[in-house]
């Protein structure tokens, strides 16, 4: 009970409020820009952050976080667009809506659902985390370094079939965590006698080269973001009726289910939460012949599955240290930063935290909703922000916010050269997120895995039950949409041959 | 249907698979260039691995055991990317680039670059706005509100969020 109120208590600060007001606006208005993501805002965000005390800091991260997934909800329904990829889904019955002239029922009955799906999701972080946090307390260096190999093939197992590329450049952020100061023996490792690079590569630089600056130079080199479409700007009635909200609630039942559940596995998203979601519940509905053609139902489901992975994202990072999904990859880098470690001993240090973070979440979940409740023609012209503006924002932002973190004009190169980097990876289908995760969890996984071996000896991952447990996930993650791919290619040509028999 | 436009869609449909396989061909060599890219960075990394110091306390599992493990996992990773996408290349998730594009970032690129020396000389103030114009320039910007509206309201936010509240010395 102390923690709870130690927790609430330490957010009563004016400036936490502000930062959280701050956050909230910022979230709604980049979710509502196609073409920048909610890793991409909060890895901006990062460069004023961290000059913030960590709760200040923590308030604007968060509630960025959070209010992205409903901002991003806009572009989706009204430009049949996804403001972010949580919002995928969204597109499959919002813009149907929007197109017979129900665009304002759409958007409140969005918010709604939303707002159900985060809240639930917020429970799983006051109940889960501290038990799940205690359970990892007892692992030691192998189960650790198992830890961190489960987290980042779940992340390189999401990435759309791009299995080899994703281990690829998980790989190749492992290699960039080795830069520095050797974990165990402090050799000098890949430093070419430069100093700044001693204590390692500043992975706020390279967080924000490859999330932000790659995003935006990507987009320059094709010029093209967002859709083709012009957006619908006739948003019509805008609070849903009885017989409207009363269909809601299966659909928002089961999204919330489903989003709580993927969001506990490590680097699954609201994208993915999106995607399942929306078909089970069309499998559920009495009238599945109406999704994708403009059903409630049918935009309940994903929103609320896709806000209600938030929580279970938050407690895997925190108790466990692993990313629940990517912006949690970027977080993870600023908590570092202000001297809080993610992982089980997080909650022995700090077991205030969870709540102060809950009730964060909780705030910025009902600003978000309010904001999203305000009927804001203002907001479709935001789906009109010219390519020019919106590069010259990100990339003088994405500048001095790497500037301000350590003042360092040796960070800003560093984040100039890998958002080229980032851009070749995008270009040649390799995916960000492994990489990020391989530099920030590197040093970790090497010295558990020297120290357990060295311990323990060469079998030691065998011998642990809970390592060997989470190095047979860890295989059948990267092996699994390979084998199903090989079975339903077999099993297809046997159904052909008896449908013509 | 015009009869022109018919033997447009029938000569479009002829043409069809044979544009099909050439880009299925293209991206195949692209595939394997790129998995050959990976072989040779993995096996750079090994050579490099290999000038470290090997601290002897540690045994086998010295500061260069790490970094020859992952060269060899990613000269292995490389060689599956590139036999992965000669026999079957990935679907592309992103649109072609565009000549006029890549210059474009090119210029940007030079900009910054130069923005980063002139910093050494002028004030933030003096220097960000000019910045901001030409990149919006380069991006096809004109008029009074691209090039001097944008400019200036660009500057001053980035000096009010950095410079004024959180004190970083611009």
């Amino acid at each position: 009970m102390n923690d709870v109120i130690a927790g609430v208590g330490a957010l009563l600060d004016p400036t936490i409020l502000l930062c959280l007001i701050v956050g909230t606006l910022l979230g709604t208005l980049v979710g509502a820009v196609p073409g920048i993501t909610a890793t991409m805002a909060v890895a901006l965000a990062t460069g004023f952050t961290l000059t913030l005390e960590p709760l200040q800091g923590l308030a604007v991260l968060l509630s960025i976080y959070v209010s992205a997934q409903f901002g991003d909800r806009v572009p989706a329904i009204l430009v049949n667009t996804p403001g972010t990829p949580a919002s995928i889904a969204t597109t499959f019955d919002g813009y149907p809506l929007a197109k017979a002239g129900r665009a304002g029922v759409a958007l409140t009955s969005s918010a709604l659902v939303s707002a159900v799906g985060s809240l639930a999701s917020i429970l799983i972080l006051v109940f889960l985390a501290q038990p799940i946090a205690r359970l990892a307390l007892s692992f030691g260096p192998i189960e650790l370094f198992a830890l961190v190999v489960f987290g980042m093939t779940m992340m390189v197992g999401v990435s759309n079939g791009r299995i080899a590329k994703g281990l690829t450049a998980g790989a190749v952020g492992l290699l960039l965590g080795a830069v520095g100061r050797d974990p165990i023996s402090g050799d000098h490792r890949f430093t070419f006698g430069i100093p700044e690079l001693t204590s390692g590569l500043p992975f706020i630089a390279v967080i924000i080269g490859v999330f932000g600056l790659a995003e935006i130079f990507n987009q320059i080199v094709e010029a093209r973001r967002g859709g083709s479409e012009a957006p619908i700007e006739q948003l019509g009635r805008w609070w849903p009726d009885r017989a409207e909200r009363r269909s809601l609630v299966k659909p928002t039942a089961i999204g919330t289910g489903i989003g709580a559940v993927v969001g506990v596995v490590p680097a699954a998203g609201g994208d993915i939460a999106g995607i399942i979601a929306w078909d089970q519940a069309r499998r559920a509905s009495k009238h599945p012949e109406r999704f994708g053609k403009g059903s409630l139902e049918g935009l309940a489901a994903p929103d609320s599955a896709s806000t209600a992975t938030m929580g279970g994202s938050v407690t895997t990072t925190l108790a466990l240290g692993v990313p629940g999904d990517s912006v949690m990859a970027v977080m993870i880098g600023s908590m570092i930063v202000w001297g809080l470690q993610p992982g089980p001993a997080l909650f022995v240090q700090h077991p205030d935290l969870v709540f102060s973070i809950s009730t964060i979440m909780v705030v910025a979940t009902l600003a978000a909703l309010g904001l999203a409740l305000v009927r804001m023609q203002g907001v479709v012209k935001l789906l009109k922000l010219p390519l020019n503006a919106l590069a010259v924002v990100i990339i003088t932002f994405c500048m001095v916010g790497t500037y301000a973190v350590q003042n360092s004009v040796f960070d800003v190169i560093v984040m100039l050269v890998f958002g080229i980097v980032g851009l070749g990876m995008r270009r040649w289908g390799f995916p960000a997120g492994p990489l990020v995760l391989g530099l920030i969890l590197g040093p970790l996984a090497e010295s558990n895995l020297r120290r357990g071996l060295l311990i323990d000896g060469p079998l030691a991952p065998l011998q642990s039950p809970i390592a060997a447990t989470l190095i047979a996930l860890s295989v059948l993650a990267l092996v699994a949409p390979a084998a199903l791919r090989y079975l339903k290619g077999r099993s297809k040509p046997r159904v052909d041959a008896e449908a013509t028999r | 249907m015009t009869a022109v436009t018919e033997e447009r869609a029938m000569r479009a449909e002829a043409e069809a698979p044979q544009a099909l396989e050439e880009g299925a061909r293209s991206s195949r060599l692209r595939e394997v260039l790129t998995g050959a890219g990976v072989v040779a960075a993995g096996a750079a990394v090994l050579l490099v691995a290999q000038q470290l110091p090997g601290a002897s306390a540690a045994g086998e599992f010295d500061s260069r055991w790490w970094p020859t493990l992952i060269g060899g996992a990613i000269v292995l990773l490389g060689l599956i990317v590139a036999l992965a996408g000669a026999r079957r290349p990935p679907m592309r998730d992103c649109h072609d680039v565009r000549a006029a594009g890549a210059w474009q970032l090119a210029a940007i690129l030079v900009m910054i670059v130069a923005y980063g020396i002139a910093w050494q000389f002028a004030h933030f103030l003096i220097v960000t706005p000019v910045l901001v114009a030409a990149i919006m320039a380069v991006l096809g910007g004109r008029g009074w509100r691209s090039l001097v509206l944008v400019p200036v309201a660009v500057t001053a936010a980035l000096y009010a969020v950095f410079g004024l509240l959180l004190r970083v010395p611009l």
